[in-house]
């Protein structure tokens, strides 16, 4: 605690330098300080206008109250939403574009610390902007029908959606050569992936108004939810918990991706992302135990299916996240350190080896504990289930199988086109074509073969990926005995992937001997003729091996 | 003793190869010119120097360590001004260069006095107060040096240093780089205004299209340069009077040993060519005084760096 305290004074004391610089940089633009009075003069005018509106006689001024709350935080989390990614994605590129990052890599300074520090600066800025609009939220109060708290919980939320829209900015950035460029990339998708995210948190937040009784549904329910209900567990985790998990693992990401991005090639790129993926597992179990003990015995398979669905989905895109490793282990990874960690690094460090070696035990673990935990947590709170747990166990094993096919494929790719892009391209590619050509075939066959995917799985289909989702959905409806109907699937894709995996690590291998006899020779080069001091002729060198 | 060497280094971009088996060295405390025409390879040498860029093949080593073992460690040893620079405009001198001493992990106590001691040498304590963006280009470029000296570094990188500054902030450089090499800095200057260097080097490194040409102390260089290419040319101004060139005189200078022809250049100065060292160049002036030609000025017609340059270069492009 002590040591704690001494590192906060520390850093009150002698801050990162490039949090000063930025918030420096930022408040002395005029760029800044018009966006600061466009967006609370416009946002102020927006909720009179709708307020004038609302009020015509037909609403009790507690609706209207309570409508002007909901516009005001949708219009501040749509505003910064757009403003957030725009914002981080030039923190970066504009020191390339200024010719300022490369003075600024040779201070020695730590990724890590360039990129907390450009991500605070431009997450204080835009917080600013939202405590700029405070004012207008007392609108609410003339009204009534909404409690301070449900104000402050919604101020805190749109406080937390900014994290990840900031961080997604800053690894856009980080990636990207110009800012128009990362911009583009940023508003591209972060605002729609909050649009669609805000549409599903409200919908949901309708689904859960009867049983909660609450008085103001709408995109921010959860604030009264949170306020009123705060003894409830499922309340708590629901509104609570599981969104600022899922915040919290998306800024993680980027801000890894971020790192990494500022990285030079010679350093360890990924292993702060093996760090993010290891703790992204904590969501997905904490889901399958809170799901299973909080549903009714029939409803928990039901569950816990739709949780490995959604784990299927996230092994594509955690196999897009690990293959674009060179296949020569970063040269600076020999840092010092005890011998459990000096191993780990040789067997789970950087280098296209370890890391599709990791890949491969990441993907099997993080099934492994799913099943685990609904095992576990079936049996303790609704007894023991057998036949379903042997169903989900194939169901598991063969998206084990298609997730080490997915992630050996892009590796092989990687290493014989030495670009990462094109590994994530043709996985891309790989996955639409097995999802959609399978999918005409059957329906060329046979024009009701999606009717029936509930009782029989088309011999069309069984190489899909779809296949694991249909016999999960199976499993489900108590036919644990079609669980085989998935084998053809898992020992297709878990030959081909196996077979990749030793083809990559051969390739791998023949590589890194190859660039160790290289050097070698060098070397032995070097040895024998030392350079100049005095006038010479160079040596012409004959072509290079 | 060599504080940087670079051994066999050779690098791509792409498929093209823009170094091929490049090989030098740098003593301690010398000022090294680098130099070589637009394409030569020279801000790709420097910035694998400077850890920005990595070697494909050879090693480079700075102050006994490889840059690829422990860039961090050369980063420490070295300051970096690349060509076409960056300040953030945005802050003040002061600011600008205390933000730098803190990215440099200087500790808290120690910035104040090495920031006063940085814009003393480089005359910037005048302007601590003021905004980046209000300084003059040869400002900015003191303001850059200034930061690279903050870590106090033995090796100094400078790409193009005099790029776009005017005459008098281009002497200024040039006390500049005098003032640091007699602090006991090794400095690197590129350029291709090789009047710039002439004055201020004592070794150079001439790159060509990927390769090294000569490398060495420029007295061993240029003589190397007249054992192989001889021809030189001594330019003539005289009296208003004597400027119609009296044939007699000319077929005098004619006679000079060492001379090889004689002509006039558009501006009317004798351009006398000759084989060999300033014993002939001075042989010439005596003959011109004893044909009675009233001497007002003479002068190699190339510096000995641009002749040096010129003759150890073939004008191949990358």
């Amino acid at each position: 605690m002590k040591r704690l305290l001494e590192r906060v004074r520390a850093y009150v004391e002698d801050p990162n330098p490039i949090l000063v610089k930025e918030l420096r940089s930022i408040f002395r633009t005029t760029l800044y300080i018009r966006f600061l009075y466009l967006s609370t003069s416009v946002i102020g005018a927006l909720v009179l206008l709708i307020g004038a509106t609302v009020i015509d006689g037909s609403v009790t001024p507690a609706v209207a109250g309570r409508v002007i709350f909901h516009t005001f935080f949708s219009l501040v989390l749509a505003v910064l939403s757009v403003v957030g990614p725009i914002y981080g994605a030039s923190t970066i590129t504009s020191e390339r574009e200024a010719i300022t990052y490369e003075s600024l890599l040779l201070t020695g300074m730590d990724a890590s610390r360039i990129v907390l520090g450009k991500f605070a600066a431009t997450y204080a800025s835009l917080a600013l902007v939202l405590i700029a609009l405070a004012p207008i939220a007392g609108v609410v109060f003339l009204f009534g029908g909404v409690a301070p708290t449900h104000v402050l919980v919604a101020f805190g939320s749109v406080l937390i959606a900014l994290l990840p829209a900031v961080a997604c900015g800053v690894a856009v950035s980080a990636h990207l050569p110009t800012s128009r460029m990362a911009i583009l990339v940023s508003i591209g998708t972060w605002p729609f992936l909050v649009l669609f995210g805000s549409v599903f948190f409200t919908v949901y937040g309708l689904e859960q108004q009867h049983p909660w009784e609450l008085m103001n549904p709408g995109p921010f329910w959860f604030a009264e939810a949170l306020v009123e209900r705060r003894g409830s567990l499922h309340t708590l985790f629901v509104a609570g918990i599981f969104p600022l998990y899922l915040i919290g693992s998306t800024v993680w990401f980027f801000l890894a991706a971020a790192i990494a991005g500022v990285r030079p090639a010679a350093e360890d790129r990924s292993t702060p992302l093996k760090f993010w993926a290891l703790a992204s597992l904590v969501g997905p179990v904490a889901l399958t135990c809170v799901t299973t003990a909080l549903s009714d015995r029939a409803s928990a398979p039901e569950a816990f299916a739709l949780v490995l669905g959604a784990a299927f989905f996230s092994l594509y895109f955690y196999a897009n996240v690990f293959v674009n490793e060179p296949p020569l282990p970063p040269r600076l990874v020999q840092e010092p350190g005890s011998a459990i960690r000096r191993l780990v690094r040789r067997v789970f460090g950087p280098g296209a080896r370890p890391t599709l070696r990791f890949s491969v035990w990441f993907m099997t673990g993080f099934l492994l504990l799913l099943l685990g935990a609904f095992a576990v947590t079936h049996a303790l709170v609704h007894g023991a289930n057998g036949d379903e747990l042997v169903g989900f166990a194939f169901v598991a094993l063969s998206m084990l199988a298609f997730g080490v096919f997915l992630v050996s494929l892009g590796t092989v790719v990687r290493l014989r086109t030495r670009r990462g892009a094109t590994a994530r391209a043709v996985l891309f590619a790989t996955a639409v074509v097995l999802v959609v050509v399978p999918t005409l075939v059957a329906l060329i066959v046979d024009s009701r073969a999606l009717d029936d995917l509930d009782r029989e799985l088309p011999v069309a289909l069984m190489l899909s990926p779809l296949a694991p989702l249909v016999v999960a959905v199976r499993v489900v409806a108590r036919s644990t005995s079609d669980a085989w109907m998935v084998l053809p699937f898992g020992v297709f894709y878990g030959v081909l992937g196996l077979a990749l995996y030793v083809h990559a690590s051969r390739r791998t291998n023949a590589i890194i001997t190859q660039a160790d006899e290289l050097r070698a020779a060098l070397l032995k080069r070097v040895g024998e003729a030392v350079p100049v001091a005095t006038a010479v002729e160079n040596p012409r060198a004959g072509g290079l091996p | 003793m060599s504080i940087i060497r670079v051994e066999h280094v050779s690098h791509f971009f792409g498929k093209q190869q823009v170094l091929n088996d490049v090989s030098f060295s740098v003593g301690e405390n010398e000022v090294m010119g680098f130099i070589g025409p637009n394409g030569a390879g020279k801000t790709t040498t420097l910035r694998m120097i400077a850890t920005l860029l990595e070697p494909h093949y050879g090693r480079i080593v700075v102050g006994g360590i490889d840059v690829l073992d422990d860039p961090g460690a050369v980063r420490r040893q070295i300051g970096f001004m690349p060509d076409g620079f960056g300040v953030y405009e945005r802050t003040t001198v002061s600011e600008y260069l205390e933000f730098f001493a803190s990215a440099y992990g200087l500790p808290r106590d120690v910035r104040g006095r090495t920031m006063d001691a940085v814009m003393e040498l480089t005359d910037l304590g005048k302007l601590r107060e003021r905004m980046v963006s209000s300084l003059s280009k040869g400002m900015k470029q003191r303001l850059c040096i200034a930061r690279t000296l903050l870590n106090d570094p033995k090796v100094l990188i400078f790409d193009e240093p005099a790029n776009g500054l005017d005459p008098r902030a281009r002497i200024e450089m040039r006390d500049l780089i005098g003032q640091l090499q007699t602090m006991g800095k090794t400095v690197i200057l590129s350029s291709h205004i090789l009047t710039e260097l002439s004055d201020m080097v004592t070794s150079v490194v001439v790159l060509e299209a990927g390769r090294v040409r000569a490398a060495g102390p420029i007295g061993a260089v240029a003589s190397l340069d007249r054992q192989a290419a001889p021809q030189r040319v001594l330019r003539m101004r005289f009296l208003r009077s004597h400027a119609a060139l009296d044939p007699d005189a000319a077929e005098l200078l004619r006679a000079v040993p060492g001379v090889s022809a004689i002509d006039r250049s558009p501006e009317g100065d004798m351009r006398v060519a000759y084989t060999g060292d300033d014993e002939v160049a001075a042989d010439v002036v005596d003959a011109a005084v004893r044909a009675g030609l009233r001497v007002v000025r003479v002068e190699p017609e190339r510096d000995d760096l641009e002749q040096l340059f010129l003759e150890v270069t073939r004008g191949e492009l990358q």
